[in-house]
């Protein structure tokens, strides 16, 4: 359950995304199967709630059942790293823990990452990478 | 079977694909019930990596291979030899141009020590000490440097090359990248400028053409072997060959030879440089075109010396060892030379007509001027038994004036004849000479007047110098005349400079009476002061005359 008020909402074909009062991007996937395209849209709405100033982010995809590997690489690469400061990644299913596994290890991202299954706990992790 | 084992077998199944090398396997993850959806995706995602590992493998693979491929190309078609060389000194790489240069191939060098392959044995010590400090620190004596030095093809042969090496570091390990270019054309063509600058050198430095040959000889072992050397000229007054320069290890210089059928008279019937190697002498042989002259050699290189289109000799070289072989580039190279030593023939015999020339000119020169002088002595003697009879105070003292001008101009000419420098008089010798005769002309006593010259390094040419002394005859003449009456002492004084703008200054001073109030050259009825005026018009000069303290006289022109 979301806490924090949004800010600003920036809706994809794929996701919403929008920035909370606490300075956390909020990302929901709607999509059941990631494409490459849909990555692409969702860090570009990142970057633009971001203002140019990198952001703790928290993705819920319960509702993925799969990522496409250039999306994974799209997610994994120095442009997120430009916009993400750390990621929470939060599931509800052993199939959408097998996909954030894969970020945990072969699709590694140079920043923080995390599994979540309470957006509580996710929220109290991201906090820490919030610039004062 | 139960739907959960069929799950499994897929699964295996999929797995065993994979394994095989099919990375495109995939299993429909979404049919199966949770957890193994989950499984099944996971394996879907696996092989997926792996396909996209696989490509992006295969992909770099690849351009390793383009790149070895392109620095293959770029190694193997370069013009200079390229080697690498590991930190022990052992060849790695070894391209075309290295095989081409030093005669060894790619298998033959490959893993052995660089030093035996090409380096000559006084080399080897330092080769050794280099590569001992390269091994540790990437540095060593050549490393970073274009050197020249010389190495040693498989055939034996010396070989003048240009090294330029660098150093690169393989896992922890230095190597070495030696660029080597053959560059015996530009030691050969460095030689020959050399050869043909000192030949011109010696041609206006050398006194003679037998000096010049004897540098022409040392010229041409500089650049070919050259023990053996002759140079033939044809007299064509006694129909001969004259042999002014001849070296030889095997004969003397035989002296004047009469036109024969040896290979220099051929050289000189056909103008062409020859090569002749013991075939092409027993071709000729055969043919009638010569007969055997000397004792034989083993390779004979003659040049016809042409001068001013016509043949005047054969400039030979031979060699009487095998060791000692002309290719066709050194015959090419011995014709240019003939060329070359053709002009400085050319060029020394010009300048010794010209010298010669010059000396009969001069010396026809003197004769003119010593005639003239002889002459003007003539004249002067005639004067002289003319004013032994004249009785008229007058007449006598105007002879002995037209006589004192004439012998002047007398003394000038007495001088250039017996000068080395025809074109320009020594006018302190002259003005010494002038003053002794105008003293002894009137017969004054040094010790009642004398006289002072101050006149030194002034030179003039004839034009000049003449009218300079006629003016000082004159003013002297008057001074002796006019400015010492009766018993009266005292000096006359003769100076002359030149300033820097190259104006020259004459002075003629007396301390005698001085002249008389309003008198001046200019206005003065008698010929000497006219012809003073008027020479000093012809000079372009200026005069200004002081009557302060006696007289003193200020020409500049």
């Amino acid at each position: 359950m979301t806490t924090s008020k949004a800010i600003r909402i920036i809706e994809t074909s794929s996701a919403k995304n929008w920035l909370r009062e606490d300075g956390i991007i909020q990302s929901i996937d709607y999509s059941e199967h990631s494409t490459p395209e849909q990555a692409w849209e969702n860090l570009s709405a990142m970057e633009e709630l971001s203002s140019g100033r990198k952001k703790p982010v928290l993705v819920d995809i319960t509702r993925v059942r799969s990522i496409d590997i250039k999306a994974r690489k799209l997610y994994a690469s120095e442009k997120a790293a430009k916009v993400l400061s750390a990621v929470a990644l939060l599931i509800n299913s052993p199939l959408n823990r097998v996909i954030a596994n894969f970020f945990l290890g072969i699709n590694k991202p140079p920043y923080p990452i995390k599994i979540f299954t309470s957006e509580k706990d996710a929220t109290t992790w991201l906090t820490s990478f919030i610039e004062k | 079977m139960k739907e959960s084992e069929k799950i499994v077998a897929d699964l295996l199944d999929l797995i065993q694909t994979i394994a095989a090398g099919d990375f495109s396997a995939r299993v429909d993850a979404f049919s199966y019930p949770s957890p193994f959806d989950a499984l099944g995706l996971g394996l879907n995602m696996l092989g997926e990596e792996i396909q996209d590992f696989s490509i992006e493998e295969k992909k770099i693979l690849q351009n390793l291979e383009d790149r070895e491929e392109q620095f293959r190309s770029v190694v193997e078609s370069a013009i200079d030899a390229i080697l690498i060389i590991d930190n022990k000194g052992t060849i790695e790489v070894w391209n075309k141009a290295a095989q081409k240069l030093f005669g060894y191939t790619s298998a033959e060098v490959m893993g052995k020590e660089i030093h035996t392959i090409f380096a000559p044995k006084r080399y080897w010590e330092k080769i050794k000490t280099g590569f001992a400090e390269f091994k540790q620190t990437g540095k060593g004596p050549v490393i970073g440097k274009t050197l020249e030095i010389e190495g040693i093809h498989k055939n034996g042969d010396e070989i003048p090359l240009e090294l330029s090496v660098s150093a690169i570091k393989r896992k922890s390990k230095w190597a070495a990248i030696g660029v080597i270019r053959d560059i015996s054309e530009r030691k050969r063509s460095q030689a020959l400028q050399s050869a043909l600058y000192k030949i011109s050198e010696a041609t206006n430095a050398t006194a003679d053409l037998n000096a010049l040959f004897s540098i022409i000889h040392n010229s041409i072992r500089d650049l070919l072997p050259a023990e053996n050397f002759y140079i033939a000229l044809y007299d064509p007054e006694d129909e001969v060959f004259r042999f002014p320069y001849f070296a030889d290890q095997e004969e003397k210089n035989p002296g004047p030879q009469k036109l024969g059928h040896g290979l220099t008279e051929y050289v000189f019937r056909t103008g062409k440089t020859l090569l002749v190697s013991p075939e092409v002498f027993l071709d000729l042989e055969k043919k009638g075109e010569i007969s055997a002259v000397g004792p034989p050699s083993i390779d004979w290189l003659g040049a016809p010396i042409r001068v001013r289109g016509r043949i005047q000799g054969v400039m030979t070289i031979q060699s009487y060892v095998e060791g000692v072989r002309y290719s066709s580039e050194d015959k090419k190279l011995f014709g240019f030379i003939t060329e070359q030593v053709a002009m400085a023939i050319q060029h020394k015999q010009d300048d010794d007509r010209i010298r010669t020339s010059l000396a009969e000119k001069e010396l026809l020169l003197k004769e003119i001027h010593h005639r003239i002088k002889n002459n003007i002595q003539v004249i002067s003697s005639l004067l002289n038994l003319q004013s032994t009879r004249a009785e008229d105070e007058n007449v006598i003292s105007l002879l002995n004036e037209a006589k004192s001008r004439i012998q002047s101009i007398g003394l000038i000419h007495e001088m250039l004849y017996k000068s080395k420098d025809l074109a320009k008089v020594d006018l302190s010798s002259y003005i010494q000479l002038l003053a002794e005769h105008i003293f002894s002309l009137h017969k004054t006593k040094r010790t009642r007047v004398g006289y002072n010259i101050d006149v030194e390094g002034v030179f003039l040419e004839m034009e000049r110098a003449l009218p300079c002394g006629l003016i000082i005859s004159e003013l002297i003449s008057n001074s002796l005349k006019h400015g010492f009456p009766g018993d009266k002492k005292g000096d006359v004084s003769i100076t002359m400079f030149a300033d820097k703008g190259k104006k020259f200054t004459l002075v003629i001073q007396d301390n005698g009476i001085g002249i008389p109030a309003g008198w001046s050259i200019e206005k003065s009825q008698t010929l000497g002061m006219q012809l003073v005026s008027d020479l000093v018009l012809q000079l372009k000069g200026t005069l200004t005359l002081d009557n302060t303290q006696g007289m003193k006289v200020t020409i500049r022109f």
